[in-house]
Parts: C-alpha cells; sequence; structure tokens
C-alpha cells in the first residue's frame, strides 16, 4: 500500500494542445498528491488546465508526459508505456451533462457499471442491493423506475453521483457537477457532496471555476492559471495568504494597492503609496526600500468607520468617500472612493452609512498581503 | 387581412392538386367530354392484379435499398464524426460532389458498370470464360442497390449530424463505468442514435417509394414495374388512363401520409433523447487502433460507390463513340466528340438556360414564401397554424403524383400554362415548399423573440422588422434553402418530364429522352459537364449549411 499521504500522485503531467509563438498552449508539467479520503480541487478560470488534468487522472485524456498513481496501482506511466484504459481504472466520475443514458430508468443506469464489471460478475440480488443502497445513499430511493427523460435537473445529478460510486471506487472524479443547477439547488447540492464524501470517504478530485464552492468544500485546493498550478493549499490559506497576484485575484474580492517600500523597520514594513498615503504592513518576506510592490486588502478585513471617529492606534487608516452602498440582507456592501484606490468594503446590515457620506477606512498591517511586483 | 391573403394563396397553390387527384379518381371522361362520377377507376386498380405486383416492388425495392443507404452511409458517418479512421476529408468530399450529380447520371453509370457490356460482367466472363452475365442490371436486385448507392450520401449527411450532436459525455460515462469500446457501442451509442437511424430510414423510404429514375431507367426496359412508373405508364398511355392514373395516385398519398404521420411522431421522439451537453469539450474520438486502416475501407468503398466507379464509367462513356466494353484497344476510339457536339450545340445551350431559370426562379419565389410562413408559423401568428399543415401538405406527392395533378390543373386551366416553363416553375415551387419551410422555420425558431420585439419597441412595423431583422438575421438558413432548392430542382426529372413542353425542356428531361435513344456517349457528355457546374453549387450550399443542416432536418 502506498503511504497515506500520496494516494492519488500526479507528477510531471504534460499535455500540448498547440504552440502559440514561443509558447506551448496545454498542461505544463504538473506534480501535487493528497492523502486517502481527501477532497481535491481544481480551482481556475476556463482554459486554464483544470478539466485536461481531470480527464488526464480519468484516462479520457493521453497526457503526453508523466506519471499517475492512484493506491498502488500505476495507471499512467509515459516512460514505462503504461496506458491502463478508462474502463479497467475504475473511477466514479460525475460529468458536466450528468451525462444520463435517457434511453434507461434510473435503476439501470446506476446499475450499468456492475453490469460491465470485468474483475467479477454481479448477481441480480446483488445488483438490485448495490444500487439500492446507492440510490438510499443520494436520497433517490424509490425512484429506481423512474425514466432518465423524466427527472429533473438535480435528480438527475444525483443519478450521475450514484452510478459514480456504486462500484465503490478507490477514486471520484467531479467535472463541474453544479455548473448546470440553479444557485438555491446547487446550494443544496454542495452540502450533499461534502456529507456523502465524508460519509463514505471517498477520495475526490473536483473541478470548479467557482470559488465560494472550492473553498467551503475542499480540503485542500489548487489554484491553477494558464496551464499551471499556482498554488496548493488549505482553503484558509489560499484565502488569507495567496502566493501571487492572480490566486489572490481570483479567489475572493481583493482590493489592490500599488505603492513602494519606504522603510523596513523589524515585523514591520511601511509603503508608501502612488497616491502619497502610508500603510503598515507585516513582514511576511524580506523587501528593501525602493521595491515596487502590490498590497492586497480583503474587504472583510477592513472596517468602515466614520470619519471623526476615536482614532484605533495600531491600525492603518485611509480617508475615503462613500460612492456606492449596496445592502443585500446579510451584509452592506461599500464602495469607498479613497485616494489610491477604490475599495469594496462589506459593513454591518444595520450600519447607516449613506451615499457621500465621509468615512475613515481601518485594517491591521497583518492582514494585508504583500507582492512584488514585476519590473516594468 | 394582409395574413388571410397570404394563406388564400399558400391553399391555392397547394390545394388543387389534390382535389384535381380525388375528382378524376372518380371520374371518367366521355368522348364528347362530359364527366360523371364511377368508382371505375379503384376497381379496375383492385381487380388488375399489376396493382399489388406495383406494390409489392414498391415496398421491396424501397425496404431494401433503404438498409444498402443505412449501411454504407450510416457506418461511414459513425466513423467519420466518432472514430480516428483515416481519409474523413473524402467521405465529406464525396458527399458534397454527389449532391450535385443528376440521378439519370449515376443511374447511367451503374446500369453500364452492372450492365451487359460493363466492367463487371465483362471481368467475369474474362475469368470465368463462359458466355454468361453473372449480374442482370435490369431487375429488382439492380435497382436496389442503384438506389440504395443514390441515397448513401444523405444517410452519412443527416446520420452525421446525429453523431455530431450527440453528448460525448454519454459514451464518456459508459468507458468510466468500465464498459469496453465495444459494449459502449452496442449498449449506449447504438441505442442512443436508434430514434434518430429510424427516423432516417422512415425518410429514405418514402424517397425510395417515391423515387423515379432509378425505377424508369432501371426498371422499366426490364418490366419491372413499382407505383411511380405505373402512374407514369398509364398517364403516357394513348389515350391516357388519367382516371386510372389517378387512383393509383391517391393510394399512393394515402400510403405516404401514413408514413409521414409516422415519421413526425419518430422524429418528435428522437428530439427528446437530444439531452444538455457538456461545455462543447472536443472530444477524443474513439482509437481504433490499428483497425484503423480496415475501417477506411468503408470509406473508400463509400467514395468507389458514391464517386469514383460512376465517374470512370461516364469518362468513358463519355469518349466513347457507342456503349462497349472497357477494354485497353478500345481507348484508340476514345474522341471528344459527344462534348464537342454538347459544347457546340443551340439545343443544349437553350436546355442549360432554361434549366438554370427554372431552378433559380422556383428556388427564389419558394424562399420568399416559405419566409413568410415560416415567420408567421415560427411565431405563432394567428393563422399560423393553418399555415403550417397548409405548406406541408405536398410532401404527400411523389414527383409523377404531383406531375399528374398539374397536368390536369393546366389542361383544365383557362389560360394556358401548359406547355410552357411556368408550369414546371409552378410545379418545384409547390413540391420544395416543404423542404423550404423547414429551413426558415428551423431559422426563425433560432432567433430569438426578443430582438423582434425590441425593433418594435423601438418603433419598427411588421414590414421594416422583416426586412431590417428578420432577413439579416435569416440570411444564412434562406442562402441555404436557396440552394438546396435549386440544385433538387436543377436535377429532378419526373415532374418535367410529365409537364414540359417541346419548348421547355429541362437538362434532366433531355437525358432521359437521349438516354431512350441510346445516344449514351451524349448522356455522359452533358452530365459530366452538369454535374461539375452543379458541383461548384454543391460546394457553396456546403459551406454555408454545415451547420444549418442537422437543426433543419432534425434528425
Amino acid at each position: 500500500m502506498a503511504e497515506p499521504s500520496n494516494f492519488l500522485s500526479v507528477s510531471g503531467l504534460e499535455k500540448v494542445y498547440g504552440v502559440l509563438g514561443a509558447n506551448r498552449i496545454g498542461l505544463q508539467p504538473t506534480s501535487f498528491q493528497l492523502p486517502k479520503s481527501a477532497f481535491f480541487t481544481l480551482l481556475g478560470p476556463s482554459g486554464c488546465g483544470k478539466t485536461t488534468t481531470l480527464r488526464c487522472i480519468a484516462g479520457l485524456e493521453r497526457p503526453d508526459k508523466g506519471t499517475i498513481r492512484v493506491g498502488d496501482k500505476l495507471v499512467f506511466d509515459s516512460d514505462a508505456g503504461i496506458d491502463v484504459s478508462m474502463d479497467r481504472r475504475q473511477f466514479g466520475m460525475v460529468f458536466q451533462s450528468y451525462a444520463i443514458w435517457p434511453h434507461m430508468n434510473v435503476f439501470e443506469n446506476v446499475a450499468f457499471p456492475l453490469r460491465v464489471s470485468k474483475d467479477r460478475r454481479f448477481s441480480a440480488n446483488e445488483i438490485r442491493k448495490a444500487v439500492g443502497e446507492a440510490l438510499d445513499t443520494v436520497g433517490l430511493g424509490g425512484l429506481a423506475e423512474r425514466h432518465a427523460t423524466r427527472l429533473s435537473g438535480g435528480q438527475q445529478q444525483r443519478v450521475a453521483l450514484a452510478r459514480a460510486i456504486v462500484r465503490r471506487p478507490d477514486l471520484l472524479l467531479l467535472d463541474e457537477p453544479l455548473s448546470n443547477l440553479d444557485a438555491a439547488l446547487r446550494e443544496e447540492m454542495r452540502n450533499e457532496l461534502r456529507r456523502l464524501q465524508q460519509q463514505m470517504g471517498l477520495t475526490t478530485v473536483y473541478v470548479t471555476h467557482d470559488q465560494s464552492e472550492a473553498l467551503e468544500l475542499s480540503d485542500s485546493i489548487a489554484v491553477m492559471n494558464a496551464g499551471r498550478i499556482v498554488q496548493i493549499d488549505t482553503p484558509r490559506t489560499i484565502y488569507f495568504n495567496p502566493v501571487d497576484e492572480f490566486a489572490a485575484g481570483f479567489v475572493g474580492t481583493t482590493n489592490w494597492i500599488r505603492g513602494e517600500v519606504e522603510r523596513v523597520s523589524g515585523d514591520r514594513i511601511v509603503v508608501k503609496t502612488d497616491a502619497g498615503s502610508r500603510v503598515e504592513c507585516a513582514a511576511t518576506a524580506s523587501y528593501s526600500p525602493g521595491d515596487k510592490v502590490s498590497l492586497a486588502v480583503r474587504p472583510e478585513v477592513v472596517e468602515i468607520a466614520p470619519e471623526n471617529a476615536a482614532p484605533a492606534p495600531g491600525l492603518n487608516e485611509i480617508a475615503g468617500r462613500i460612492v456606492f452602498c449596496g445592502f443585500n440582507g446579510s451584509l452592506t456592501r461599500y464602495q469607498v472612493q479613497a485616494s489610491d484606490a477604490t475599495f469594496q468594503v462589506y459593513g454591518s446590515p444595520k450600519a447607516g452609512f449613506k451615499l457621500g457620506d465621509a468615512v475613515a477606512l481601518r485594517f491591521d498591517p497583518a492582514s494585508v498581503v504583500l507582492f512584488t511586483r514585476p519590473a516594468g | 387581412m394582409l395574413v388571410w391573403l397570404f394563406i388564400g394563396l399558400i391553399a391555392l397553390l397547394v390545394l388543387p392538386p389534390v382535389w384535381t387527384l380525388l375528382r378524376s379518381s372518380f371520374s371518367e371522361r366521355l368522348p364528347d367530354g362530359t364527366e360523371f362520377f364511377t368508382l371505375n377507376n379503384y376497381a379496375l386498380l383492385l381487380s388488375e392484379g399489376r396493382f399489388f405486383t406495383s406494390a409489392f416492388n414498391s415496398i421491396v425495392f424501397s425496404l431494401a435499398s433503404t438498409l444498402v443507404s443505412l449501411f454504407l452511409g450510416g457506418a461511414v458517418a459513425w466513423l467519420v464524426e466518432r472514430t480516428d479512421v483515416p481519409f474523413k476529408r473524402l467521405a465529406w468530399f464525396t458527399t458534397i460532389v454527389s449532391l450535385g450529380t443528376p440521378f439519370i447520371l449515376y443511374v447511367t453509370a451503374w446500369s453500364y458498370i452492372l450492365g451487359r457490356a460493363g466492367p463487371l460482367n465483362d471481368i467475369y466472363r474474362f475469368v470465368t470464360g463462359s458466355s454468361e452475365t453473372l449480374f442482370e442490371v435490369n431487375t429488382l436486385s439492380g435497382m436496389i442497390v442503384i438506389e440504395g448507392f443514390i441515397w448513401a450520401p444523405l444517410a452519412f449527411l443527416l446520420l452525421s449530424a446525429t453523431f455530431r450532436a450527440a453528448n460525448a459525455e454519454m459514451e464518456e460515462a459508459a468507458r468510466m463505468s468500465g464498459a469496453t469500446v465495444i459494449q459502449t457501442i452496442m449498449r449506449i451509442s447504438l441505442k442512443l442514435a436508434f430514434p434518430a437511424i429510424l427516423a432516417f430510414s422512415l425518410f429514405a423510404f418514402i424517397l425510395n417509394l417515391e423515387a423515379f429514375e432509378v425505377p424508369a431507367l432501371i426498371g422499366m426496359p426490364g418490366r419491372v414495374n413499382v407505383l411511380t412508373t405505373d402512374v407514369y405508364q398509364a398517364v403516357k398511355e394513348m389515350p391516357p388512363r388519367v382516371g386510372f392514373a389517378s387512383a393509383f395516385s391517391v393510394v399512393m398519398l394515402f400510403i405516404i401520409s401514413a408514413l409521414l404521420y409516422f415519421y413526425g411522431r419518430i422524429s418528435r421522439y428522437a428530439e427528446r433523447f437530444a439531452t444538455i451537453t457538456g461545455k462543447g469539450y472536443r472530444p477524443r474520438p474513439i482509437a481504433l487502433g490499428r483497425a484503423r486502416w480496415a475501417f477506411s475501407a468503408i470509406i473508400l468503398l463509400n467514395f468507389a460507390v458514391t464517386l469514383l466507379l460512376p465517374l470512370i464509367a461516364m469518362i468513358w462513356m463519355s469518349v466513347m463513340p457507342y456503349v462497349q466494353p472497357m477494354r485497353l484497344h478500345a481507348l484508340s476510339f476514345a474522341t471528344l466528340q459527344n462534348f464537342g457536339t454538347v459544347l457546340t450545340s443551340r439545343y443544349y445551350l437553350s436546355l442549360v438556360t432554361t434549366t438554370l431559370i427554372v431552378a433559380a426562379v422556383s428556388a427564389t419565389v419558394t424562399m420568399i414564401i416559405t419566409l413568410l410562413a415560416g415567420w408567421l408559423a415560427a411565431r405563432r401568428a394567428p393563422g399560423g397554424q393553418a399555415i403550417d399543415q397548409l405548406v406541408v401538405i405536398p410532401l404527400i406527392f411523389p414527383g409523377v403524383v404531383l406531375g399528374v395533378a398539374l397536368l390536369e390543373v393546366a389542361l383544365r386551366l383557362p389560360f394556358p400554362l401548359y406547355g410552357t416553363m411556368w408550369l414546371i416553375v409552378l410545379a418545384f415551387i409547390i413540391h420544395y415548399m416543404p423542404f423550404g419551410m423547414r429551413y426558415t422555420y428551423a431559422g426563425v425558431l433560432q432567433i430569438h423573440p426578443e430582438l423582434e420585439q425590441a425593433a418594435r419597441v423601438s418603433g419598427a412595423r411588421g414590414w421594416s422588422i422583416l426586412s431590417r431583422i428578420l432577413v439579416p438575421l435569416l440570411a444564412p438558413a434562406l442562402a441555404s434553402g436557396w440552394l438546396f432548392i435549386f440544385l433538387l430542382a436543377s436535377k429532378e426529372m419526373s415532374l418535367p418530364l410529365l409537364l414540359a413542353g417541346p419548348s421547355s425542356q429541362t437538362i434532366s428531361v433531355a437525358m432521359f429522352d437521349l438516354w431512350g435513344n441510346g445516344q449514351i456517349g451524349e448522356v455522359a457528355a452533358l452530365g459530366l459537364l452538369w454535374a461539375v457546374l452543379m458541383t461548384l453549387f454543391g460546394v457553396a450550399f456546403f459551406v454555408i449549411s454545415r451547420r444549418q443542416t442537422s437543426m433543419t432536418f432534425g434528425v
């Protein structure tokens, strides 16, 4: 048995689609490991290579290079010429369109993987029992005889899930399974997915471009951009300590301030912004005066206070004027025009700021993330 | 109200043929011109064993040739759309060229290839040394093979649209569930395509039932009659047995109406199988491995039977002064005489002009009528449903039957239409209205009603909405509909054959006459030149409509 910390191990995975100038378009060499029972998400904008990665793991796509190992089974190795065909990898997969076969009823759809099983034959009894369990697990008990063309989107989704887990696979692959559902159903299915994954202890690879889905569901997330993994971390780390501007910008909302390091003193860095004000940040890496930097400030770390409120020592403070306020029930979203940038901040729904109010924005230096700006 | 005038116009186009047929099938005309009601025509139909023989032949002929085109075209379509078989471009090329080739040309070519002096029997005699023939072409089997080859490109076009539109994730899901390629094909791909295959089969069956070229050119010389040739012969007999032909026709109308009804139901069922698709990920074609070269034989076979062999035969016949076996020594007779005759004769020039004018005018008028009809029907305007139902009526007419009906209509008209090319134009308009409607109706459905509503809110009225919003947006659908009708009309034979006068002959009528006179060389030369011209139109059609085809036919 492989080490528990790398149940799924992907290394040097590469798939080139074409060449554009000096760049090779496609999946650049990509590696990651995940432990058994992990919920792992590939997150990124469309065309970033997340679906290609998933399809390579599934065997639907043949990588140019690399190895893929699941448990102690090597399913792909370009050097050794190993490429286990997709029907022998025995992974469960849910497709974006669900791919529920319209000429079969729910029972037959879910029973299909057992009926075509190669390593062992299932008796009619075993099939009935396994399908029944799978349908119960996804909350569709009693719908077995329903015809596939008479299912709602949410039900199709559940059938697809039941079909994927009926064989109790080593690995569950989910390709944007929630993107075709409406908002309310999406939220419900999100909870359902996580519950199911934890209950069955299924190692899961999930592909999505929806950052809130990724943050809420995952044990760990790989943020991808232009065919590369930018950062692999827990949702919290990804959110609060993104490694670069792309990760910070893609996951969550971010306010950007540009400036130049003025001085470094101990664990504090003082940045002089392009507009001339000064912002303090915690030193997470070594910077020297004169470095061009971008500061990322999440809206939820910013406190909005009346202009003339008592000063709060130790916090950064920026003055501005409210140019937009939108009340959406759980909070009020403000846009505040300051000299450096337009800030997006959240206030309590009960806060009484109005359009045009002069306000002070305050935030902890430790919550500011600092990035070096490339020269030029 | 303009809409009601328009409905009246359509009714005036489609109803008289039906009414005339019914009327003359129940009447008998005395030499002094008086008519009286009779059931004689139907009684004669049932008592002459001929009707049952022809009906039986028709069914066997249609069924078997449907299967030939389904297996050939369907297999090629699946290979091209779903696998990594080589020569995919060749399959498309074959189809495009065959779109523009008149059927009579194919039929001539094949009747030579399979005929007594043709290479097939020639090779057989050479190999075995016997003086017998291996295959007799003027038989039901000969008809089936040739008709099957003729419609294989259509099977390819319609089914490739189905296979292309199918959700590849359905197959991938089966593979991920542990199914092998073969299991996936048997349990998923074929089952999913089944309604579409059934719909195509019924469609092809109807086309074959209505077919005229192959029965007339291959069947009649061998005295193998089907329903359409029976109708034709009854009209061409002296004196014409119009009442008898009409009774024949009415029976055919009923059969075809019933078949069309089932076709409609199956098509709707097929649509239900079309499900939401994923994000348009180009699916990985099924890897055939080393077998791909074996499978490519099917593509090459299709190329050979729908293009290469007929072409070689045509070229051979066109450069030979008279029909003879394909032998090397015969090459010394080779001459361009036939091409010279065709290219320099005023007669052929007038044929070309007439045919092009007839086809272009028919296509234009049909598209104008069906633009309005499709718009009113798709937008469910008042009267839209009546229009929808009226426009599809001509679908029940085989060309020969519509020809008979219009012949009678024209003879009863107070002004001289018979013998002019305008009667042929009228026939084509009626005949192709349902086709034009499929293009415009589907086209309008693709245009969101809000685009028109936005124009209305901006202050535009009916006419300017039509000309400024709808027509520009519909341009691709209108253009491909126009070309489709133009191509069909320029090679249609049965209607002009019955309706053309001495001064309004079209290419296919002339080819039929030449063929009957044994001037095969000129048929071949004329046909080849014509096919080149039409192929250019065919390419245009293909370029414009590759995306339109699947949605218009709904298969």
